[in-house]
């Protein structure tokens, strides 16, 4: 996954940016809501003219607006609480947890052939889980809360409720608010379900033993056992245990006491409390520290000679060299630490302790930063006109979102990052690159383009030296730029003292392509820093948050409908627009298309739907004609182009008032192993929370003009 | 629109009902330009055959339904306000309760949308359940009560807020004869504290029985409108009831009243309603349980 969009910042989101001429969804929300007033009142005189003649209607009407104010700020917790409880014991009578035996049996045939052989199976877990608990609990939610305000009017029920002094828009609200409670008690099952599913269903370890590796040598000596472990869970994982990697068992800190001690350092004299002054006969200082220790390293078995301070006397021990840390190959999407260790007594075999999964369940937070180009001549582009010129090349057909950048020239994509401090970024910039690799010539189909990248600080412009890194598509690369870099004048400099990056934090990545006649595409999102990961399990509840939100809207949804619509029409129209929300994307680029092709051709993100509109497409389909080829220009085919653009310009507009949730984006986050940011989920509540706001008003407005004895 | 007299509950002025189907054409007219005014503290009653607009009527008062024409007034303000329903009470012609609560979570349920604290709901609950005579079933769910217990329940839910005005839609339907004598006691028993009773039935002995007042609806049209008693009492119609009368004594009476130019219609020994002789059966039982009962040996022949 990709992700296209960047969420705002939730002030930003609300207010709009600064300069930006999009405004922010509060204006947007009292846009929408000034424009619902007046159709409501348009529709609403329609309506009860034509229900109850002019004369009547008129009056009806009035007495609903006179009566409006009072009722609607008249609203009573206890009450919404009574109808709330009452929904839920409606559900529940319902049967709605009949939906948590489907979900449990679901998992179970799940756990039997999920992703045998998937490169990524925890990607596949979690979309798994996540769309069995989502279309599960979509249907659930629109049968429940379409169903039962029309029951309560067929079985004369209401009756019994509407005279008390119950507002009509507390029964919406008392509804909603109960069905979303039941609907989140069975959420909370799912996940808790669900998160057992799949970290104990990935849950797995391996044995490697002493045949696996066979040892290689180089000159008569043996560099590195290499080899694999056991097939666990239907994959294996290749181990490379270099020879020259034994360390004495013991742990040191920062200041030079050792804190904790193995069993061979311990046999050999060492205790903890010690303080280690020198290695190997040379001594130990502050500046020097890091380079010393790994002094440490060495052949297995062999010694390594340590002065200490105890208890104030001076100590010469030789400590034998045991164990070694090490990680297996990444194999789907996870590695494991191996520790391997000799026991000074049996010199012939070494034991190796492999530990679980790592890697697997991630929760990244990427930073984005701006990006901007260089072209083949090195000269600044301006972002906005760079992707059709020839230097940003376009090419052809493919997703024009990316720009390309030709390999062997001076072109370069720019990113600038801010906010890059030492406490975010102690050891070097961790991040992914994601980048799309156009060959204008084969070559070796399978070997990689090979880019270059580096850092520079874009106030005095230093810059690192270029480091190589081989460029595979449709991959995200995982790179780093270490704390310590060669600089241009091959000097080992630090990125933050020596000044590649900015006092206040701001730094540029550069990449470019150095295969001559290849292309980089890249786009704003495909490269971001990674600070430290956020955790797993509070991503998982997130996601859970998000399936929550949609079904609380969806439920608002079907209520809505159901305060004017029988059960069943209820329920199709909640699915139709359900449907159509997931695919508010796509409509909007197909109404795009329609609209103004050229515009949707070179939009960022956004690509064109051939075809035409709804009657230029039945247009085609009659005369078996491709959704690309150009329709002959004739009387007919400009009418029905004219008809088309009247079309998508009303749907155009019916969009805007669609309930405004991305398809499963909290989901998407989730499976893909991104940090879904708070931002997104309070916008997304935000969201909700509008939506119910206006159905508790259009609610109280439809049955308060509706008699409800008939 | 405030209603002149201070203690005039309802007020219909020239109320009418159309059903129309959805397409507005005209289905029924189930009321005609009613008139009625119902006083504080006094029983009404609406009488007419099936069909002759009585549950409409109590529709419209209580916003279930919109009038076609006219205006109807409850406590001084429209019938459609919300906040009148503070005071009201309404039994409908079924009871349209939920049939997944057991009677404690009916009355819990319809406590709170009178916005009443919990431990006022509580006790009102457990007094009406009482009352109503449900104590044994109070736990059971409503969809196994019978027809009779239902109506119970229903008035009790009707009862939860102490009302000022109950309205009732033919309050004894379903309920036997032990049941319709409590319930008449009670509406009898809500006047005395001074409520407001509206009730339509078509069981005239009920309406004779407990109505101060009644009207009596023919298709939809206002036909009477009077005091119970006036207007059951028939002027140049005398009965007289005695015992140990002999045939001869009886011809000798009957001869006299002819001799002084009156006209006997018919001369016969009244038998007991019906309902009278069940009550009294049921009565005699509960006295002396176990035995068949014997009530009233002198009139078995
Ligand atoms: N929802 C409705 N749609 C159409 N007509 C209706 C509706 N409700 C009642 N009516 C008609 O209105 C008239 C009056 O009905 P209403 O229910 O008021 O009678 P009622 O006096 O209560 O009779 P009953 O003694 O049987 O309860 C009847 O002719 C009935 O068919
Ligand atoms: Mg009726």
């Amino acid at each position: 996954m990709v992700i296209e969009k960047p969420v705002l910042p939730t002030w930003e989101w609300l207010f709009g940016q600064s300069d930006a001429s999009a405004a922010g969804a509060f204006f947007e929300f009292f846009k929408v809501a000034l424009i619902l007033f007046v159709l409501g009142l348009f529709v609403g005189l329609i309506v009860s003219v034509f229900r109850y003649g002019p004369a009547r209607g008129l009056q009806n009407y009035l007495r609903v607006l006179r009566q409006a104010p009072r009722d609607l700020l008249g609203i009573s917790p206890r009450r919404v609480l009574g109808l709330a409880v009452l929904a839920m014991r409606e559900a529940y009578r319902r049967r709605v947890w009949v939906a948590l035996m489907l979900f449990f049996i679901v998992l179970m045939f799940a756990s039997w052939n999920l992703a045998p052989n998937s490169d990524q199976p925890a990607v596949i877990y979690l979309n798994f889980v996540l769309t069995a608990a989502t279309y599960i609990m979509l249907p659930v939610a629109v049968f429940t809360a379409a169903f039962s305000l029309p029951q309560d009017i067929k079985n004369h029920t209401i009756y019994t409720v509407v005279t008390k002094p119950v507002r009509p828009s507390e029964i919406v609200l008392g509804r909603i608010l109960g069905f979303s409670v039941v609907g989140s008690g069975l959420l909370l099952a799912m996940g808790t379900a669900s998160y057992i599913f799949v970290v104990r269903g990935l849950d797995h370890t391996h044995q490697i033993t002493e045949e696996d590796l066979l040892p290689e040598t180089h000159r008569g000596r043996i560099v590195n056992f290499q080899g694999e472990t056991s097939n666990n869970d239907r994959h294996r994982h290749s181990v490379d245990i270099e020879a020259r990697n034994f360390y004495p068992e013991f742990e040191i800190s920062s200041s030079g006491t050792v804190t904790r001690v193995g069993r061979s350092a311990a046999d050999a004299g060492l205790r903890a409390g010690d303080r280690v002054t020198a290695i190997k006969g040379e001594p130990l200082t502050e500046k020097n520290r890091d380079q010393k220790l790994r002094g440490l390293a060495g052949r297995s078995l062999s010694d390594v000679q340590l002065s200490l301070i105890r208890d104030g006397k001076k100590i010469d021990l030789t400590v034998p060299r045991t164990i070694l840390e090490t990680f297996t190959g990444t194999n789907r999407g996870h590695k494991h630490r191996i520790v391997t260790r000799r026991s000074g007594t049996d010199k012939t075999t070494a034991t190796h302790a492999v530990g679980p999964a790592e890697g697997m369940f991630l929760a990244r937070v990427p930073q984005y930063g701006s990006l901007r180009f260089r072209d083949s001549k090195g000269d600044p582009q301006d972002p906005r006109t760079w992707t059709f010129n020839e230097q940003g090349v376009n090419i052809g057909k493919i997703f024009s979102y990316r720009s390309y950048i030709r390999g062997n020239t001076l072109a370069a994509a720019i990113w600038t990052f801010d906010g890059v401090t030492p406490e975010k970024y102690p050891n070097g910039l961790d991040m992914d690159v994601n980048i799309r690799v156009y060959r204008s010539y084969l070559g070796k189909i399978d070997a990689p383009v090979v880019g270059s990248i580096s850092v520079r600080n874009p106030d005095t412009g230093k810059r690192s030296r270029e480091q190589i890194f081989s460029g595979k598509d449709f991959t995200i690369e995982r790179m780093q730029i270490a704390r310590k870099v060669w600089s241009l004048d091959d000097e080992l400099i630090d990125l933050f003292a020596d000044g590649l990056i900015t006092p206040d934090g701001r730094t540029e990545v550069w990449i470019s392509c150095m295969d001559p006649g290849q292309y980089f595409g890249m786009a704003e999102a495909d490269v971001y820093l990674r600070s430290r990961d956020a955790s797993f399990t509070l991503n998982f509840i997130k996601g859970f948050l998000g399936i929550e939100l949609q079904i609380i809207l969806v439920t608002a949804l079907a209520v809505f409908f159901s305060t004017f619509l029988s059960g069943p029409v209820s329920t199709l129209l909640s699915f139709t627009t359900v449907l159509l929300g997931f695919n508010k994307d796509f409509l909007q680029r197909l109404v795009r298309s329609v609209l103004d092709p050229e515009l949707a051709q070179q939009a960022v993100a956004y690509k064109r739907v051939y075809g035409g509109g709804p009657i230029e497409a039945a247009y085609r389909i009659l005369l078996q004609l491709n959704i690309t080829s150009e329709l002959e220009t004739s009387p007919l085919t400009s009418a029905i182009k004219v008809i088309d653009v009247v079309i998508m310009y009303v749907v155009e507009n019916v969009l805007h008032l669609l309930a405004d949730f991305e398809q499963f984006l909290e989901v998407q986050y989730l499976s893909y192993g991104y940090d879904i940011p708070w931002d997104m989920l309070i916008q997304h509540s935000f969201s909700v929370i509008s939506f119910m706001f206006a159905t508790y008003i259009l609610g109280y407005f439809i049955l308060k003009s509706r008699e409800l004895a008939r | 629109m405030v209603s002149p007299a201070a203690n005039v509950v309802i007020e219909a002025r020239n109320l009418s009902k159309v059903y129309r189907d959805f397409w507005g054409r005209q289905k029924v007219r189930a009321l005609r330009a009613l008139d009625l005014t119902v006083e504080k503290g006094e029983i009404f009653g609406l009488l007419g055959p099936n069909g002759s607009g009585k549950s409409t009527t109590i529709k419209i008062l209580l916003g279930l339904l919109f009038p076609t024409g006219g205006e109807a007034l409850i406590f001084g303000q429209e019938a459609t306000q919300v906040s009148k329903n503070d005071r009201i009470g309404y039994l409908p012609e079924e009871s349209y309760l939920y049939r997944f609560l057991n009677a404690f979570e009916t009355l819990d349920f319809y406590g709170r949308l009178f916005n009443m604290p919990a431990g006022e709901r509580r006790d009102r609950s457990k007094q009406l359940i009482e009352t109503v005579g449900l104590s044994a079933a109070a736990r059971r769910p409503l969809k196994e009560y019978s027809k009779g217990m239902t109506r119970r329940i229903g008035l009790a839910q009707a009862l939860i807020n102490d009302p000022d005005l109950i309205l009732l839609d033919e309050p004894t339907s379903g309920l036997d004869p032990i049941g319709t004598k409590d319930m008449k006691n009670m509406i009898v028993g809500l006047k005395e504290q001074g409520k407001t009773v509206v009730l339509c039935s078509h069981l005239l002995a009920d309406v004779q029985d407990v109505c101060d007042r009644i009207a009596i609806l023919h298709q939809g049209e206002l036909k009477e409108l009077g005091r119970v008693d006036a207007l059951l009492r028939k002027r140049d119609l005398t009965q007289i009831q005695s015992t140990q009368l002999s045939p001869e004594v009886e011809k000798e009476v009957c001869d006299l009243i002819r001799a002084r130019g009156g006209q006997v219609l018919s001369t016969e020994n009244p038998t007991s309603t019906l309902e009278d002789l069940f009550l009294s059966i049921v009565q005699e039982s509960e006295a002396k349980p176990g035995k068949r009962a014997m009530p009233d040996e002198t009139n078995r022949e």
